[in-house]
């Protein structure tokens, strides 16, 4: 098990290093630099301005001091809002996109379970069928769509009840969460319980739930004690590429939703071309992607006996 | 027909599934310390009317009999809450392979602990206790740390005796074991068979045997069924049906199984397919391929005819009139 | 029992049966075409494909073209409609009027007159729409005279006009009318869109999803954009199943170091998130923010989506390899190339297709949400993701803005997924019947 753990952690970290270095190279082979006429007036400030980014040194040079900052999680000073430095942009905002993203993470898994666990259940009858139409519309919405039709649905009713129900966007309390949440979650909820309903069927299938049930269990004691956990294995497989949609959704809700978080930041400040922040904010991202999918395998290892025992019995 | 102080008496049982009528007629008895052999070939409906004896059948199934009495109890009107009471308590069954049929995310001592910790309603440290005694009774040398493997760690003959385990943990009246033997090497077959035998005659209990390999049933049961397109076309004592098979299926069966004592210049298999059974059958199920087959065969079903003491068969060939016209 | 008289004889020879033929699994396409949902999703596949490529020339309408007179406007048919002088003079002094009455009511302008209030210092307008609750909507003018001449943004549906003569009592002496005006076309917008005037009118070509909000013809940005999102959509999941299946062909073929190697890189490649590479891609192409990049979109989509094919097809190389009919055939001097024909691609083509199907909705997805937030193309260019980014902004006010490109990409990456769903499911019953 330790050894699995190393194993994930050191490719973990090869694909950061590698993020990093693609993120670096990129962004030094967009031609000319980024202090133009515009916002340099005259040739001294432009060359003080190269020297306060660092960027007159040789590239190689720019590269090592890079990789040394990251290492300490420094990512620089932003290059539109100067005296602003990236950790701060970080800091400020990550916490909003997380509190969203884990929300919606846990709406998603949640219902996901519930609602595939349900429609195997009832397989081919019409809480299946019903909750198998229901999947694919919601996965054949695009989000921002969904987004927008949420946020029309809350001016209506606000409008229809005469008192702000809920906040149409912004951020601040509980309120502001779970709209945006639940929209954010809807299409990786569909996905998963689409998923849960078929690795369900097949756990029903199986053998050894017939040895359960000859065994005198009730259906609940069976559904707890032997088809839960193994259902489940193939959706936590699922659930990496799940935050990374997630992560990715966040950018939309956040900008749709007025939220203050790191994704709307992000989507600025590529739309400003603000280096140090789309540098600094794409390694982060990189990072913590990669970070959640080496603790989603770990995790996988922990409920897999298989996998616990023999590093990988995949 | 049978005495009643049998273990398990059915009459009569008809299977549906699916539009199609896969187990017609059957009538089974079971007596306790004793092994009946149910034998047929794949798709005859043996595990069907194995699986319905437990309440096991998908839910789509229809079932009718005429009674099923077990241990003097009628279990026609049981509830789902008392056939849960009955399964593994008084009657255990044992599945083809133990590879599928043990849960792969749960520890082997946890899996044979949950039976007794639901019927015998012990601790659930007693109960890991009792899973590893029952271990080392089954021939498992190091139980103890045995019992805290997952299934995938062990192979399949110590699996089927981990399975055979959890089936005699509260020591059941009757034991059905479907085709046990059949996904085990031949070596560690004969282990699994001798075990089952010692363990009917040391806690008295019936077996149901499953298989379609007539050298197992040579070798456990005292008295045979032969199954046939979900009907039983011919019972009796072991000594009987092997030695003068009286229905020309089991006579075909008995020429197909390769024998060490006669010499025999290649094996008989039996030509033609059994019949589709999402149709009604006029006559007799066997007739397209009966060797023997008459006009009265295509069109009416044959009664149970005695052949011999202890031997039953389904076939024209037996009936009293035909005997009386050759 | 009564029998016959040669109930006892031994049955005709006849029924004795053969071993029946095993019936060949039937092709794939036989059982697809079996399926209704397989075949309605097929249809519209094929629609959606057609007409984002010949629409165009079905429907030729300028995409860009602005309909002022018809801004918002819900689907309407093809229809004659006056020409109108821009800016006549007109003085309501002329007008006798008994009442608060409209003198005349068109797009362009719209003519109130009402009796002069005795004692009042001025007349306030206000103009509300005929649907939106009682209140007296948007203050138009303050004036003295009693007439006024409406051109604020005229639409073709129901005003209410409220006239509030300014004085004591002015809320019991206030007046009401309700008038939908007639569409008519400026002069100057009639020469501006080059439509030929007859008799004073001229044609306006018909809208059947309406006009978005600055008056250009919903259907034809619609067609315009299925070219851009199908484009994508298409091409990307193509190039990398391509790349994939020969990556993984390759991995699997060689075998050894190399596939270890190979399957190791893919393992990496999985873990690279997509959005910021392409994000990457675009910045360092030196693409503005505000500018289309679908380049980059695709390059990224294909660099990064690969791995999956490639593990599909090296995962069946690898069974087939050792499975005992190609190991059999091996023996019997079947070329390495005749495996691949014979064994390999009828085992791998369909599986792809099927991965195909689930890639194209997810392009398409990934082209629309990338264009949403103005990273993919951008208006002007219309693709499905644009308008809906130009449609959300008038959401409240006219939803068909956004409804109806939202419905579009729905439409396609459902069939889509439909019909993955039915491909894959229409393999099972190969296989199943195929290993009876």
């Amino acid at each position: 098990m330790i050894a699995y753990i190393l194993k994930r952690l050191a490719y973990g970290a090869i694909t950061i290093w590698f993020i990093a270095t693609a993120t670096f190279f990129s962004m030094h082979a967009v031609p000319g630099d980024p202090f133009n006429e515009a916002k340099a007036a005259s040739p001294q400030l432009r060359q003080n301005l190269m020297a306060r980014y660092g960027l007159d040194k040789p590239v190689t040079e720019q590269y090592l001091i890079y990789l040394r900052n990251m290492l300490r999680g420094d990512f620089g000073i932003s290059f539109t809002q100067e005296n602003r430095q990236v950790n701060d942009i970080i800091r400020e905002h990550f916490p909003v996109s997380a509190i969203l993203g884990v929300a919606a993470l846990l709406i998603a898994a949640t219902g996901g379970i519930i609602g595939g666990a349900v429609a195997a259940h009832w397989h081919n009858r019409s809480p299946d069928r019903a909750m198998m139409i229901a999947v694919v519309l919601a996965i054949s919405v695009p989000s921002f769509v969904i987004a927008a039709l949420a946020q029309m649905a809350i001016v209506r009713a606000n409008d229809w009840l005469s008192f702000p129900l809920l906040p149409v966007a912004g951020w601040g309390g509980i309120s502001h969460v779970w709209v945006p949440a639940l929209v954010l979650g809807l299409g990786t909820m569909a996905y998963l319980a689409r998923l849960m309903r078929s690795s369900m069927l097949a756990v029903m299938q199986s053998d050894y739930v017939l040895t359960a049930r000859a065994k005198g269990l009730s259906d609940w004691q069976i559904f707890r004690k032997h088809q839960l956990r193994n259902a489940m294995l193939p959706v936590v497989t699922e659930l990496g590429p799940t935050i990374a949609a997630i992560t990715t959704g966040g950018f939309v809700v956040e900008l749709i939703f007025a939220i203050p978080g790191l994704g709307r930041y992000f989507v600025q400040a590529i739309q400003q071309l603000d280096y140090t922040v789309i540098m600094g904010t794409t390694v982060f991202y990189g990072a913590f992607l990669v970070l959640m999918v080496v603790l989603i395998d770990i995790a996988y290892g922990l409920i897999d006996p298989r996998i616990r025992l023999h590093g990988d019995g995949r | 027909m049978k005495a009643p102080e049998s273990l398990l008496s059915v009459r009569d049982l008809n299977i549906s599934l699916g539009g199609q009528h896969l187990v017609r007629s059957v009538d089974l008895d079971i007596e306790a310390g004793q092994c009946l052999a149910l034998v047929g070939e794949s798709g005859s409906g043996k595990s069907l009317t194995a699986l319905s004896l437990m309440r096991l059948l998908p839910r789509s199934a229809k079932i009718s009999q005429q009674y099923i009495l077990f241990e003097g109890q009628s279990l026609a009107a049981y509830s789902e809450a008392q056939w849960r009471q009955l399964r593994a308590r008084r009657i255990a069954m044992i599945f083809q392979n133990p590879m599928t049929a043990m849960n792969p995310t749960m520890r082997v001592g946890q899996q044979i602990a949950e039976v007794l910790c639901l019927h015998a309603g012990v601790s659930r440290r007693e109960a890991n206790r009792q899973a590893v005694a029952l271990l080392e009774r089954l021939g498992i040398v190091n139980a103890a740390q045995k019992a805290r493997q997952y299934p995938f760690e062990m192979s399949g003959g110590m699996l089927q005796r981990a399975v055979i385990a959890m089936a005699i943990a509260c020591k059941p009246a009757l034991l059905i074991a479907d085709e046990p033997t059949t996904a085990l090497d031949a070596t560690v077959q004969a282990e699994v068979l001798v075990l089952l035998r010692e363990l009917c005659n040391e806690q008295n209990m019936g077996l149901l045997l499953i298989t379609h390999d007539l050298g197992v049933v040579r070798r456990m049961a005292q008295k045979v069924a032969v199954m046939y397109a979900g009907k039983l076309v011919e019972t009796g004592a072991i000594s009987r049906v092997f030695n003068t098979p009286a229905h020309p299926y089991t006579q075909a069966l008995k020429q197909a199984m390769p024998s060490l004592t006669e010499q025999r210049d290649s094996l008989m298999a039996i030509p033609g397919t059994p019949p589709d059974l999402s149709k009604p059958i006029a006559g007799c199920a066997f007739a397209a391929r009966c060797p023997q087959a008459m006009n009265v065969c295509a069109r009416q079903q044959p009664a149970d005819y005695l052949t011999a003491p202890e031997q039953h068969a389904k076939c024209w060939l037996w009936d009293p009139a035909r005997t009386k016209a050759s | 029992m009564q029998f016959h008289a040669d109930d006892f004889n031994a049955l005709p020879a006849a029924p004795v049966e053969q071993m029946e033929a095993l019936a060949p699994a039937p092709p794939l396409w036989r059982v697809l075409l079996a399926d209704v949902r397989a075949v309605v999703a097929l249809v519209v596949v094929v629609l959606l494909v057609f007409s984002a490529f010949a629409g165009p020339f079905l429907w030729s309408q300028d995409p860009a073209r602005q309909w002022l007179s018809q801004v918002s406007s819900g689907p309407t048919t093809a229809r004659t409609v006056a020409v109108v002088e821009d800016n006549p003079q007109w003085q309501g002094a002329l007008v006798q009027a008994g009442q608060l009455m409209s003198v005349s009511a068109t797009t362009t302008s719209v003519k109130l007159a009402w009796p002069a209030v005795a004692g009042a210092a001025g007349y306030r307008v206000y103009r509300a729409e005929a649907g939106e609750g009682a209140g007296l909507g948007v203050p138009l003018a303050q004036i003295e005279h009693p007439w006024y001449d409406d051109r604020l943004q005229l639409r073709e549906r129901a005003y209410r006009y409220t006239v509030v003569p300014e004085g004591e009592n002015e809320l019991s002496r206030r007046a009401t009318i309700t008038l939908t005006p007639a569409l008519t076309i400026g002069r100057f917008e009639a020469q501006l869109l080059d439509l030929p005037v007859h008799n004073g009118e001229v044609v306006l070509p018909a809208h059947p999803l309406g006009t978005d909000s600055l008056g250009r013809d919903m259907l034809s940005r619609v067609i315009h954009g299925a070219r851009t999102s199908m484009l994508v959509g298409l091409t990307a999941p193509l190039l990398f199943i391509t790349l994939g299946a020969f990556y993984g062909a390759a991995a699997g073929l060689i075998g050894g170091w190399v596939d270890n190697t190979l399957m190791r890189i893919a393992d990496f490649v999985v873990a690279l998130p997509f959005l910021l590479f392409m994000i990457l891609f675009r910045v360092a192409m030196g693409i503005e923010s505000g500018e289309s990049g679908l380049f980059p979109m695709v390059l990224a989509m294909v660099l990064l989506s690969w791995p999956g094919a490639a593990r599909l097809v090296r995962g069946q190389v690898l069974q087939l390899r050792g499975s005992a009919f190609v190991l059999s055939a091996r023996m019997a001097g079947a070329s390495n190339l005749y495996l691949i024909r014979r064994h390999l691609l009828p085992n791998v083509l369909p599986l792809l297709l099927v991965s195909l199907s689930f890639a194209i909705p997810q392009a398409i997805f990934t082209e629309a949400l990338l264009s949403f937030i103005g990273m993919g193309v951008v208006p002007p260019t219309p693709s499905w993701g644009s308008l809906c980014n130009e449609g959300i902004r008038s959401m409240l006010t006219h939803p068909h803005e956004l409804i109806v490109p939202a419905v579009a990409i729905s439409i396609a990456v459902l069939a889509f997924n439909v019909l993955g769903d039915a491909l894959s499911d229409a393999m099972d019953v190969q296989i199943r019947r195929g290993a009876q």
